[in-house]
């Protein structure tokens, strides 16, 4: 079978747990006679980024992956560009019957995806908390364990506690977290906001849905591969919680090699107590603990640290804490020399303060004889038997680990016991043999093909299936033949070429040169794209600088049309204010006009009431004086008829006499005597009357005729005054 | 003055896909009906699955023919007989009870052929009425092999995919359409091209039969047509394509559908053309051809090696594993190689249609 192992490192650059184990699974499987590929991720800066180098080892094929740019964003950090590609290319060389992932760590879930379009079949065993946290370790950046499973919101929180430690130099790996006690105090009270962030802000709520998606689509990732192994049933519980496919998901316990590490030196049953602590010296493997517990308990306690860390300050901060303690810093070692390392110690530490799920160290130290002095944490509880092969300590409990070493070193008979109670655990050829029939159960089934296909679908399949260089080399024996069989001349080019080391070589740098060349053409692509873009910003600044120009040009001929039309305007506001000035005098003199005319009016109404008046009074002074002419017309034929009685007869007319008349005696010398001279007053006084009567009658058919003229002032006042001036000739 | 009546045998080879049989001989009873029932149609069932739908309905009356239904080379019905032979009465059907692909389908089918012009059809291909007469009126010619209609790709006019050729090409002679790779102009006239393509062409049944049929080298597919017509070239017989008549290649992918999903059945499919197209070259080269031609074979292994590119090399690895049986054939003789071939559509190669 060929088999492709896919991990996040490889020895000799990675000597840790997951790392040595793939190593020495591969070198199984190609002692077992498999065909095996191991593709890791290695920086070096001296190749290009995705540059591919082969090296062969132990019979496998080790494929290193450059790997030199570090993500930008978390999109980047969980998909790298680029992976993907280079490893479906890688697959389409290789032609592994199954892929197992053992860790996507700085390939990303490019690599799943890839296998998945390639129809490869992919087994993933999970060796952390990947599956449902990004951080890999479920532990909080204060390094509290995490209780949530899947819970974005968690999850966005770590990210920005996380970002808020960034801002500590002196905190190497500050994405691992840092023991928030010993930050500085406005980091703290960062970390911890952020810890219980609320996501009110931007971009707060901006990470969320960020950390959302991410999530989502690695677990859907996951989710699609054919099987998942757990080395844990704490873990498998988990994987299963965390949304993936129970069906999917199996407990597969790891072994390792017992038999290179039963030869190791039996511990020893008196002088010191040697603890040792094997593996990564990371923050969660809790050393600093161990440290902590063994301050004070003087030098009947040794502790022998075999493993390294990328992170120096957290390196110098264990070697602080190890200053009063009887501890020997042994640095890292190869798989090889494992043997050496666990006969270094009596008893194995495991202090991890995260939720281990199977690490080797417990299989190895059981497989060297050695019983485990453990955190009771995740899947710890599953490999140490309490109290029969080991003991279970609460993590990160510094006076409960004291306890239990300080017993120790009173009385080793526990600890004898312990080890005596210590069984072999699971061989690597074990856990091969599962791994293959997993791998022949993810395989899949050949499809019925109708029978005039089904000679050349084989023929094709072992072609298209083999590696590329078994391809090749099928090939240049083809030639080969094909040459002798038409009698050409034997060398072939060819030949030569696919057998040759050094062409192998010439052909990866032809692939670096292609990937290059690719990149550069995308490169170049994209400053196409940008120069275009640019040219188009260009081409549009010009436009809209003549646009401007134009619009300007506009303004300013429409700004002098309004300063003209300004002008005009206030011209004519002038005229008009002018025109105003004159209409308001105007007004002024109307109003007085009106107000001379209104008491004017009420003068000609005061007159005429008044010539109404008058006109009464003369229709009655008619009305009296035709009365009196009547009586005076009755007082004359009276006295005319006296007259004549009188025998003077009367030659005059009636007058107004009768006043006089009444109060005259009516003896007939003395009227004798004054008769003439009262008869010839009384005609005067007739005629007087009567000439008074014409012209009053006269007046009045005038005033009626003529009312116009008669209200004329004018006339009214002649006639006033013609009135008056009678009057008083009258009187 | 040709007429093209002469009766004809249509033969139709065919793996399942009843539904694409049914619309084949609904189209073709058109055109037969047309001519009034003097040719005979051949359903060759290759062995196909059981698990074929009955037909909804064929065309009025079925597609004429001019024997009576039934199936042969089985004593049972197949497949598509039980599907189709309701609804097309006159259809015959003859049964292999293996798969065998489609030159010994048709190979059967020609044999179970009752005219002495046989129509070679493929399911996916729909006549269009009015094509056989000008086809049968061009093989009156007795120089003529073969006369292929246009056959357009997907109904198209400009797809002409029956005008075929070979063309020289860095060292080699490769297969060229050029209405499909150089977008040329569709031909209006007829003309001759390289060969046959088996999916829709009228060939005598006797000159088929003495000429050795399809030569299983070619098996499983692809090129077995090329492989024919470049033997009738060497015997001086041509191929004339008619632009007179016209079928329309709806291409359906039935490869990949029978493989099982897309990306495969196109791996096979190019592997296929890939390696028949080296063993069409070796079968027609001489000796020395041969012995010049091993530089070409080196380079193209090359460059395929360098720029990683599986497929060429794929399909190289198979034509090497089988080129014995290439070689072994008889060696053309000098001057009636596939490489003196080539020449003559270079040399009368229509200009591009831009």
């Amino acid at each position: 079978m060929r088999i492709a192992l896919v991990a996040h490192g490889f020895p000799p650059l990675e000597r840790t747990g997951v790392e040595n184990h793939v190593a020495e699974l591969a070198a199984e499987f190609a002692r077992r006679g498999h065909d095996v590929h191991v593709c890791v991720p290695r920086r070096h800066p001296r190749l290009a980024e995705l540059a591919l180098r082969t090296e062969t080892r132990a019979g496998f094929t080790i494929h290193w992956l450059t790997r030199n740019e570090p993500p930008r964003t978390a999109a980047d950090h969980q998909e790298p560009p680029g992976v993907e590609r280079a490893f479906a290319e890688w697959l389409e060389r290789e032609r592994p019957d199954v892929v197992h992932v053992h860790h996507v760590a700085k390939l990303g879930l490019g690599v799943l995806s890839a296998a998945r379009h390639a129809c490869v079949p992919v087994v993933f065993t999970a060796h952390d908390h990947f599956a449902y946290c990004h951080r890999i370790v479920h532990l909080r950046p204060d390094l509290s364990r995490c209780t949530s499973v899947g819970d974005p919101r968690a999850c966005a929180r770590c990210d920005l506690a996380a970002s808020a430690l960034n801002r500590v130099r002196s905190l190497g790996d500050w994405q691992a977290g840092a023991d928030v006690e010993r930050l500085p105090r406005d980091v703290r009270e960062r970390v911890v906001g952020a810890l219980e962030d609320d996501f009110r802000s931007r971009r707060a709520r901006a990470l969320l849905d960020e950390r959302h998606a991410l999530d989502a689509r690695r677990l859907a990732a996951l989710a699609a591969v054919e099987l998942v192994l757990a080395p844990s049933r704490f873990l498998a519980e988990r994987l299963v919680h965390a949304g993936l496919p129970s069906e999917r998901v199996i407990h597969e316990p790891q072994g390792c090699d017992v038999a290179a590490l039963a030869a190791t030196e039996p511990a020893r049953s008196n002088g010191a107590l040697r603890l040792g602590f094997v593996g990564g010296l990371s923050k969660h493997k809790g050393l600093h603990v161990l440290l902590e517990a063994l301050a004070g308990l003087g030098p009947r306690v040794r502790l022998e640290i075999s493993g390294e860390t990328s992170d120096a300050a957290w390196h110098a901060h264990l070697r602080e804490l190890a200053r009063g303690v009887e501890a020997t810093f042994h640095g890292g070692f190869a798989a090889s020399e494992r043997a050496r390392v666990f006969a270094r110690c009596d008893v194995v530490c495991v202090p991890s303060i995260w939720e281990e799920n199977a690490p080797l160290v417990v299989a190895e130290g059981f497989a060297a004889g050695r019983p485990v002095l453990a955190s009771r944490l995740g899947g710890l509880g599953e490999l140490v038997r309490d109290g029969v092969d080991g003991v279970l300590v609460e993590p990160g409990d510094v006076g409960a680990w004291r306890s239990v070493i300080a017993v120790w070193i009173r009385d080793r008979a526990p600890l004898d016991a312990l080890r005596a109670n210590v069984r072999a655990p699971r061989t690597l050829a074990a856990e091969a043999d599962a791994l293959l029939a997993h791998y022949q159960r993810v395989l899949p089934a050949p499809r019925a093909l109708p029978g005039s296909l089904v000679g050349f679908a084989r023929e094709h399949a072992a072609a298209d299936g083999a590696a590329f260089d078994a391809l090749a080399e099928r090939v240049a024996r083809g030639l080969e033949a094909f040459r002798e069989r038409v009698g050409a001349p034997r060398e072939s080019g060819f030949a030569a070429l696919v057998r040759s080391a050094v062409a192998r070589d010439v052909l990866d740098v032809a692939r670096d040169s292609r990937r290059e060349r690719e990149w550069l053409a995308t490169s170049l692509r994209a400053r196409q794209d940008a120069s275009a873009e640019l040219t188009k910003l260009a081409r549009a600044k010009r436009e809209a600088d003549e646009r401007y120009r134009a619009e300007h040009a506009a303004l300013l001929a429409e700004r002098d049309a309004v300063i003209a039309a300004k002008r005009a305007a206030d011209h004519e506001l002038a005229e008009l204010v002018r025109h105003a000035e004159t209409l308001k005098l105007e007004l002024e003199r109307a109003a007085r006009e009106h107000t001379r005319l209104v008491d004017e009016l009420a003068t000609k109404r005061e007159a005429e009431r008044r010539l109404q008046q008058l006109v009464q009074a003369a229709v009655e002074d008619r009305k009296r004086v035709g009365e009196h002419i009547a009586w005076l017309e009755r007082s004359l034929a009276e006295l005319a008829a006296d007259l004549t009685d009188c025998g003077g007869g009367a030659g005059g007319g009636a007058g107004g006499v009768g006043a006089s008349r009444g109060a005259e005696p009516r003896d007939g010398t003395a009227l004798g005597s004054a008769l003439p001279e009262r008869l010839a007053q009384a005609r005067r006084a007739f005629a007087e009357m009567r000439a008074e009567l014409e012209f009053r009658r006269a007046e009045m058919r005038a005033a009626l005729d003529d009312k116009t003229g008669f209200f004329g002032k004018g006339a009214l006042g002649l006639r006033l005054e013609r009135w008056r001036t009678r009057a008083e000739e009258r009187r | 003055m040709n007429t093209g009546s002469a009766p004809i045998s249509i033969v139709i080879p065919a793996y399942g896909a009843a539904d694409l049989v049914e619309r084949c001989l609904k189209a073709l009873s058109l055109e037969l009906n047309a001519r009034g029932a003097i040719d005979e149609t051949i359903v060759v069932d290759d062995g196909s699955p059981n698990e074929v739908p009955a037909a909804q309905g064929g065309a009025q009356g079925g597609a004429q023919g001019g024997a009576q239904g039934g199936a042969q080379g089985s004593a049972e019905p197949g497949t598509l007989a039980r599907a189709l032979a309701p609804a097309f009465p006159r259809v015959r059907f003859v049964t292999r009870r293996t798969n065998g692909g489609f030159a010994r389908a048709l190979t059967d089918g020609i044999a179970a052929a009752k005219h002495a012009l046989v129509f070679a059809l493929n399911s996916d291909v729909v006549v269009r009425v009015g094509t056989l007469a000008p086809l049968a009126a061009a093989l009156e010619d007795p120089t003529v092999f073969a006369a292929v209609p246009r056959v357009l790709l997907d109904g198209d006019e400009r797809r002409v995919e029956s005008w075929v050729e070979f063309v020289p090409e860095s060292g080699r002679v490769v297969f060229d359409q050029p209405c499909l790779t150089r977008r040329a102009r569709a031909p209006r006239e007829d003309r001759d091209v390289a060969f046959p393509v088996g999916g829709a062409c009228l060939l005598r049944k006797r000159e088929f039969v003495e000429l050795g049929g399809f030569d299983p080298l070619f098996e499983p597919f692809y090129f077995e047509d090329a492989d024919l017509g470049l033997a009738a070239w060497r015997g001086g017989k041509r191929t004339r394509l008619v632009v007179a008549a016209a079928v329309e290649h709806r291409h359906r992918g039935t490869i990949s559908k029978v493989v099982g999903d897309e990306a495969t059945g196109a791996r096979l499919v190019h592997a296929a053309i890939g390696r028949n197209a080296w063993l069409l070259e070796w079968k027609h080269s001489t000796v020395d051809e041969l012995r010049a031609h091993v530089a070409a074979l080196e380079r193209a292994a090359t460059d395929a090696w360098i720029t990683e590119d599986r497929e060429r090399l794929v399909a190289l690895a198979l034509a090497l594993e089988r080129a014995e049986q290439a070689l072994a054939a008889p060696r053309p003789a000098p001057g009636a190689s596939l490489r003196d071939l080539a020449p003559r559509w270079c040399d009368t190669r229509p200009s591009s249609a831009g």
